[in-house]
């Protein structure tokens, strides 16, 4: 098993370190931007072998060809890369390490889901079968229990680890899931330690702690479905990292990149990811192309457009095969929303007892420590409180108006859906954990809190 | 830290507020993460990883590859993971009329941990 995961591993991230590194910078960042780097190729991989016809190692190693001829030529044309290290507290990185280290540990049980059996091994089983498979399975009505339109990337990661290992082994599938859910949450860890770079080393060093809490917080929330092959902690974790370097960080262009790569890998994830691409991506061009700038709503346009193409082709792609969302088909449930409403309130709310915490720290962070905040240079904390309401508002909307039975949809499901705005939450408050141990900022630096 | 200004409480609040909660799950999910390598988990669920294995053994050898097969078990579960353990060798169709082969799974103390694949040809 041990020889197994290297082997997919190494498959999988391998082709990604070049292109992360060209986009980052050759920095430890790159290298824990590469997996998820390499799920996204794997991710295109699968589209292209449904729209196009081919197998799935055929495009993944068109892609990764393509994407490391092109970082190669843009790493040599920004001149010798130099190799820049942890420039922070050396023990930050090792407790991060430790925390993942333990949670992954939940893996000694060989746990696959019904879910995760259901929706990530079957969809990852028609991918590995080549187009032909691919393409009849995702028409076929003897399979619409499986959710035939859920975007790609965990099940392609799955079958790129079949191939690796040259049989189908389910439990390798699971193993490569949850890595990836480590690596997107180490991806939070480090973005909330760079928080904390500009601040005193009692407050660097409690950035690199908090950031790791933050991973076991993710784990802890996600509980079983940490472990288990399911997608919901991944899209969650990658769209957290995505807020994290696109909403709360200095602006810069490699934490636009971890932030896109990050967008990319929640579209491709899920479907509640796909929906939480558009309003980060928006989000994140309204901040990065700022005025005075020429043309700016066209370059707010291409950029946001650039960060949801490949979720939209994905969505689009089924809707052009005739693939329907089972959530939103025909139903005979006869509940009207406003007998909806409360039931689903009431649900989500159980799982995010940490709100009414978050909320306080924020407003009373907000309100008193705003130059602290504005000292490491981080962003006012609306943009994520944005996003975060914008979740919920997406969440509660979907159980109203969905058409499955309520009561059994929200018991199978709404622990995992509230996992996103959880992480998000847990994630600001490791940042005002952050801003209130650092001391009153200094003079202004340019720099800001770069990732 | 002298509580002499606004900001001060505020910091202390905030951080307060922040540190009790990464606490609280942190140790939360440490829990969580020691409940899941039990033994009595870990044998749960490795009878049934066995038990998928089984089952996915059992099509190959009940029907011919590419054969087009009917499920026909009584429980969603069972359906669902006889499509799944199918898949790659067999193709479930939703109409019986089309199906060389019905597969449905039924108690037993043989076969598959307590499951036993039948098959039957239809057509």
């Amino acid at each position: 098993m041990t020889v197994h995961l290297v082997e997919a591993l190494a498959l999988l991230v391998l082709p990604a370190v070049v292109p992360s590194a060209a986009l980052t910078g050759v920095r430890p960042l790159a290298l824990v931007l590469a997996p998820l780097g390499g799920a996204v190729l794997a991710a295109l991989a699968a589209l292209l072998e449904l729209a196009l016809g081919g197998t799935l190692v055929t495009w993944f190693a068109v892609l990764a060809v393509a994407a490391n001829g092109a970082a190669a030529v843009w790493l040599v044309r920004a001149g010798r890369p130099r190799w820049s290290g942890w420039s922070t507290w050396w023990a930050g990185p090792v407790v991060v390490a430790g925390a993942l280290a333990w949670s992954l540990t939940g893996l000694r049980a060989p746990i696959v889901s019904y879910d995760a059996h259901t929706f990530w091994i079957l969809h990852a089983l028609w991918i590995y079968g080549g187009h032909r498979t691919y393409l009849a399975a995702v028409k076929n009505p003897a399979y619409v229990f499986s959710n035939q339109d859920y975007p790609p990337l965990v099940s392609a990661a799955g079958a790129l680890a079949f191939v690796a290992e040259g049989k189908v082994d389910y439990r390798l599938a699971e193993v490569v899931t949850t890595v990836l859910n480590a690596d997107a949450l180490a991806l939070v860890a480090l973005g909330i330690a760079a928080a904390g770079r500009r601040a005193g080393g009692r407050s660097r060093a409690a950035a690199w702690v908090a950031g790791a809490a933050v991973c076991l917080a993710g784990f802890g929330v996600a509980g079983i479905n940490a472990v288990n092959g399911e997608a919901d902690l991944l899209w969650a974790a990658c769209a957290a990292a995505a807020v994290v370097y696109g909403l709360v960080l200095a602006p810069s262009s490699a934490g636009l990149a971890v932030a896109g790569v990050s967008l990319v890998a929640a579209s491709l994830t899920k479907n509640e990811g796909s929906i939480m691409a558009v309003v980060v991506a928006v989000l994140v061009a309204f901040r990065f192309v700022a005025p005075p700038r020429r043309v700016l709503w066209l370059r707010r346009a291409a950029l946001a457009g650039l960060l949801v193409l490949p979720g939209a082709a994905w969505a689009l792609l089924l809707r052009v095969e005739g693939v329907g969302n089972f959530f939103f088909g025909p139903t005979t449930v006869t509940q009207p929303a406003s007998q909806r409403l409360a039931p689903t309130l009431a649900a989500v709310s159980h799982h995010l007892v940490v709100l009414p915490v978050a909320m306080i720290v924020a407003l009373v962070g907000w309100t008193f420590l705003r130059r602290e905040r504005a000292g490491l240079g981080l962003a006012n904390p609306l943009w994520l409180w944005m996003v975060c309401g914008a979740y919920l508002a997406v969440l509660v909307g979907t159980y109203v108006f969905g058409s499955l039975r309520l009561q059994w949809w929200l018991s199978s499901s709404v622990a995992r859906t509230s996992i996103f705005a959880e992480v998000l939450l847990f994630a600001d408050l490791a940042v005002w954990l952050t801003v209130a141990l650092a001391g009153r900022p200094g003079p202004a630096s340019p720099a800001g809190a770069r990732p | 830290m002298r509580l002499t200004s606004p900001g001060s409480v505020a910091r202390l609040l905030a951080g307060v507020g922040a540190a009790v909660s990464l606490v609280v799950v942190s140790v939360h999910s440490v829990d969580t993460t020691r409940g899941l390598r039990s033994a009595a988990v870990v044998s749960g669920w490795t009878e049934l990883a066995d038990q998928t294995a089984c089952l996915r053994t059992a099509v190959r050898q009940a029907v011919p590859r590419g054969a087009s097969v009917w499920i026909g078990s009584p429980t969603t579960v069972d359906s669902q993971r006889l499509a799944e353990v199918s898949t790659l060798w067999a193709v479930p169709t939703l109409d019986r009329a089309d199906a060389r082969w019905s597969l449905r799974l039924v108690q037993s103390r043989v076969g598959c941990e307590g499951l036993r694949l039948e098959a039957e040809r239809t057509a």
